[in-house]
């Protein structure tokens, strides 16, 4: 009785009412995650279903390594492994090896996720990437999809009623009599009799289908709605964040988690240009209100995008906006923030805070603060385009060009920030992907299988001390040979994020490491091209 | 002896090898039986596999019985418009221009309603998810084509039969054991109605539902419309009890057949993990039912149809009643927690220790004058339903072409 076609009905000829903000990453709903599972190094790509109960679309690349099989597994938060169905075999991709794809069903809402495991010579090895089950759009019924359901409906109306006219006149003659006009009429008027009841019915079927799409919409994703106010507090400036008690999809007010150590990553664009940037981790006021001291900032309306994660490994970007006004308490609050508490203390500042003020880059490179330079490590002449996986990575050196080893921030060699210049996306990335680790984290732990979890990077894994013990006879002013040492003692000057970018126009990425203990950003902007091949084969 | 036209055109049907069935009727009756134990096999799947396609194997036994019926119905419509002998013609009906049976034009409309549910339900799935439920707008839609493509069934069966009669009254003995055999064949098709209303509507008619008055308004509403009008149209001395065994039958014979089949979920989360399939709900005791109504048509049946409704209608409602109460506890007990009566039966994502899993569910009543309310407007309405039941007989009795 369920018809369920695999993929979509052509695409083109379906109009989507996406509600930009309602992903739990603005507007890129794409999973990409490069990580391992076991000895495997892996390459995701899951597309979640914009509409639960719908399907995800899941592609693994093992770029090395004999493999015998992958499959893949949909486990929620809520359920664990032991309730989970069993695996599904990817199929392998013709024509390449290295790639695996499959397609997972996400039946309810919540926070999910995808295991893979991964069979090979090597051995078993498995990780598991959190995929956010939201219902975040909602279908128009396409053109041609209409004018064929309207004449199947018509010729079945009048077809209907046509037959019941007949059976209550001819229906019942003996074969050969002649209908008379009496009967005729009698067929007449009960065939227009059923045309009113007809339409009685498909009246009472259009109200039942405005509740079906009621109650649809009631089940889409919401985002926390989140509020912010800055207050002048002698002479600084404080911002306070409130969120709101949403407590479904696996959501409960109060219950966030820290990622990377911070429980808010809050990333603050100024309209407009986007130049003025900041990275700031507000601490917790109590359970569902955040403060933290802005850094000297130029005036303005700025975009806000709060990054958290539940307790159940739903992970959430919330969006504001807020004005920034010289030495007056404003709020941009679309709800007021409650008075109850009044800020009386300024929160201390946290050392990964950062602020950076957009230079343009040239050639590639921009110059940033102690001298030191970042550069995108990319071709010239290369041309980005929406829907294609891209290695977006940057180097560091110094003001003589030489290469800077990079320090652990967070626990990894760096972040970015990818906004594009409507605010219609917005990503917070890492090297392992758009995913949060502590969800993958929290996810893991309701599975019982050993999963191969991201490498957070501390003194024992990314021990800076070995360069800086080099003995007299080591040092060099040879970039090559600099580099090599770093190479020889796990070390990098090079930081790369892998991502898809959603769709065409123009993008601003940031991207933050730390060196010497201090943040250093740089931002570089990007046109990113529609994909005419993709949407040729669409 | 001078025939009558009718006797003309029956004779030219039933003729000289009149055993020779007409293949459109094996057709209707084939389409009926793959259509009604496909959607059995169908929610059994829903319940144990969980995730299928548009080809599964239950939707392809579905589909069968809607190609079987458009095809036998189209090529009636147009074998007997434009390659029809002049009796054909006369034993047909008008419908835009095509001189058809009136049953192919029910099968035709049934299996254009299925055709036309697909892209509808397709489209559905991609607005608002994979439905998890029986009844949604394009389900309807499909139902509504699958009870036309068992009307015609229904209607093929009852012409042929209707056209026998006559040919029974010139062979006398010899015919009567082969024209008893349509008859059955009708009464089967009514048989299988029956069943698919019952599981469309079964999201009403569980036993957990058997102690609160929805249960008998949508019974009382469905049942009676169907089992009483072809007790009417039908030539047999017991047709409604025979209709209730075969209604009974087919569901029997589906839910201890398909628990025998290993079947794995497919869906999440996996709260009962089941080996084999989980059969869908043990059929209402409609036999009992039924045969107090044979009994009272063949004893008390008056000629006013307005008091046979009241008293047919006052006896389905309280036989049902203290059938459906009882054995809906009955059900609902340990005693019926076994390979017969399926009370173990629960599907892979349905927490077997659920808290209303054997209990009548209380939300539905809110108390005893809620309960007795309900029961007195399901009275009201089974008579009703009787009454139209009656009248639809009288038509179907009637049909001639």
């Amino acid at each position: 009785m369920k018809m369920i076609k695999r993929k979509r009905l052509i695409s083109f000829c379906i109009l989507f009412s996406i509600f930009l903000f309602c992903s739990a990453h603005v507007g890129s709903p794409n999973i990409v995650f490069e990580g391992s599972a076991g000895p495997y190094k892996l390459l995701v790509n899951i597309q979640p279903p914009e509409v639960v109960p719908g399907l995800a679309q899941v592609s693994v690349r093992i770029p090395e390594g004999e493999i015998n099989e992958v499959s893949m597994q949909t486990v929620y938060f809520r359920y664990g492994d032991e309730n989970a169905p069993e695996p599904d075999i990817a199929s392998q991709v013709a024509g390449d090896e290295t790639l695996f794809a499959g397609e997972l069903w996400l039946m309810s809402n919540g926070s999910s996720s995808v295991k893979i495991i991964v069979d090979g010579m090597q051995g078993r090895g498995t990780t598991v990437i959190p995929v956010p089950a939201l219902a975040t759009a909602q279908l128009e019924l396409d053109e041609n999809t209409g004018v064929i359901l309207v004449i199947l409906g018509l010729i079945l109306f009048i077809g209907g009623a046509t037959i019941v006219g007949t059976s209550a006149g001819e229906a019942t003659l003996t074969p050969g009599e002649k209908i008379n006009k009496k009967r005729k009429g009698k067929a007449i008027g009960v065939g227009v009799s059923m045309l009113f009841v007809l339409s009685g019915i498909i009246y009472l079927g259009k109200m039942w289908w405005q509740s079906e799409e009621d109650y649809y919409k009631n089940t889409m994703y919401k985002p926390i709605q989140l509020t912010a106010e800055v207050n002048q507090l002698q002479d600084d400036q404080v911002l306070r964040l409130h969120l709101g008690d949403e407590g479904r999809f696996d959501r409960v007010p109060g219950d966030l988690i820290p990622d990377h150590g911070k429980l808010v990553h809050l990333f603050m664009m100024s309209d407009g240009d986007y130049d003025n940037f900041a990275h700031l981790h507000p601490v917790k006021f109590d359970s569902v209100t955040y403060d933290v001291k802005l850094p000297e900032i130029p005036l303005g309306k700025y975009h806000l995008f709060a990054d958290i994660v539940h307790q159940s490994g739903l992970n959430e970007t919330l969006v504001t906006s807020v004005d920034i006004e010289a030495g007056k308490m404003e709020t941009a609050s679309i709800i007021p923030v409650s008075n109850k508490t009044e800020i009386d203390s300024i929160p201390s500042s946290d050392s990964d805070d950062s602020y950076y003020h957009y230079e343009t880059p040239e050639n590639f490179t921009q110059k940033t603060v102690a001298g030191y330079q970042m550069k995108w490590v990319r071709d010239k002449e290369k041309v980005y385009k929406a829907g294609q996986i891209e290695s977006l990575k940057f180097e560091l050196t110094d003001d003589n060009s030489l290469p800077v080893v990079l320090e652990p921030y967070l626990g990894m060699l760096g972040h970015s920030a990818i906004v594009k210049k409507d605010a219609s996306v917005f990503i917070h990335l890492h090297p392992v992907g758009t995913i949060s680790m502590a969800a993958q984290e929290m996810l893991a732990n309701r599975i019982s299988d050993d999963i191969t979890l991201c490498v957070v990077l501390d003194s024992n894994n990314y021990d800076m001390s070995k360069l800086q013990n080099l003995s007299p006879n080591q040092i060099t002013t040879m970039s090559s040979e600099i580099l090599k040492m770093m190479d020889e003692k796990g070390l990098s000057n090079e930081v790369s994020f892998p991502y898809a970018f959603p769709n065409a126009g123009e993008y601003r990425i940031w991207v933050q490491v730390k060196v010497n203990n201090e943040v250093v950003t740089a931002g570089f902007d990007v046109q990113v091209a529609e994909d005419e091949e993709m949407l040729a084969k669409k | 002896m001078e025939l009558t036209y009718s006797q003309k055109v029956d004779r030219s049907i039933v003729s000289s090898s009149v055993w020779q069935m007409p293949w459109f009727i094996y057709s209707a009756l084939i389409a009926t039986t793959s259509i009604i134990t496909g959607l059995i096999w169908d929610i059994s799947w829903h319940l144990s596999i969980g995730r299928d396609g548009l080809f599964s194997p239950p939707h392809l036994l579905i589909y069968l019985g809607g190609l079987l019926a458009g095809i036998g119905g189209g090529y009636l419509m147009i074998k007997t418009t434009f390659f029809g002998t002049q009796q054909e013609k006369e034993k047909a009906v008008w419908f835009w221009g095509f001189r058809s049976p009136l049953s192919a034009l029910f099968l035709v409309w049934g299996a254009l309603a299925m055709l036309t549910s697909a892209p509808f339900d397709d489209w559905w799935h991609n607005a608002y998810g994979l439905d998890v439920e029986i009844l949604s707008p394009p389900h309807t839609l499909l139902a509504m084509g699958m009870i036309m493509v068992q009307l015609g069934s229904v209607i093929q069966l009852l012409s042929y039969q209707n056209t026998l009669k006559n040919y029974q009254a010139e062979n006398g003995l010899i015919a009567e054991k082969k024209v008893k055999l349509v008859q059955i064949m009708y009464v089967y098709t009514v048989g299988m109605l029956t069943a698919i209303i019952g599981t469309i509507l079964s999201e009403y008619l569980s036993p957990n539902h058997s102690h609160a008055s929805i249960f008998y308004i949508v019974g009382g509403a469905a049942y009676p419309l169907f089992l009483i009008s072809a007790g009417r149209a039908s030539g047999l001395k017991m047709p409604i009890t025979t209709a209730a065994l075969f209604y009974m039958a087919v569901q029997l014979f589906m839910i201890w057949l398909l628990p025998l089949f290993p079947a794995t979920p497919k869906l999440g989360p996996v709260v009962n993990p089941i080996t084999n399939y989980v059969p869908y709900e043990f059929p209402h005791l409609l036999i009992i039912p039924a045969v107090l109504l044979d009994l009272f048509r063949n004893k008390f049946e008056m000629k006013n149809d307005w008091l046979n409704a009241v008293c047919m209608g006052a006896i389905f409602f309280f036989s049902f009643l203290a059938t459906q109460w009882n054995f809906g506890a009955f059900l609902l007990s340990d005693y019926a927690k076994n390979w017969m009566f399926i009370g173990d039966a629960v599907a892979y994502n349905w927490n077997p220790d659920w808290k209303y899993r054997n209990e009548f569910y209380p939300w539905l009543e809110s108390g005893t004058a809620s309960l007795v309310k309900g029961l007195a407007w399901a009275l009201v309405i089974t008579m009703l339903s009787t009454r139209i039941g009656l009248w639809w007989g009288n038509w179907m009795k009637a049909v001639k072409r």
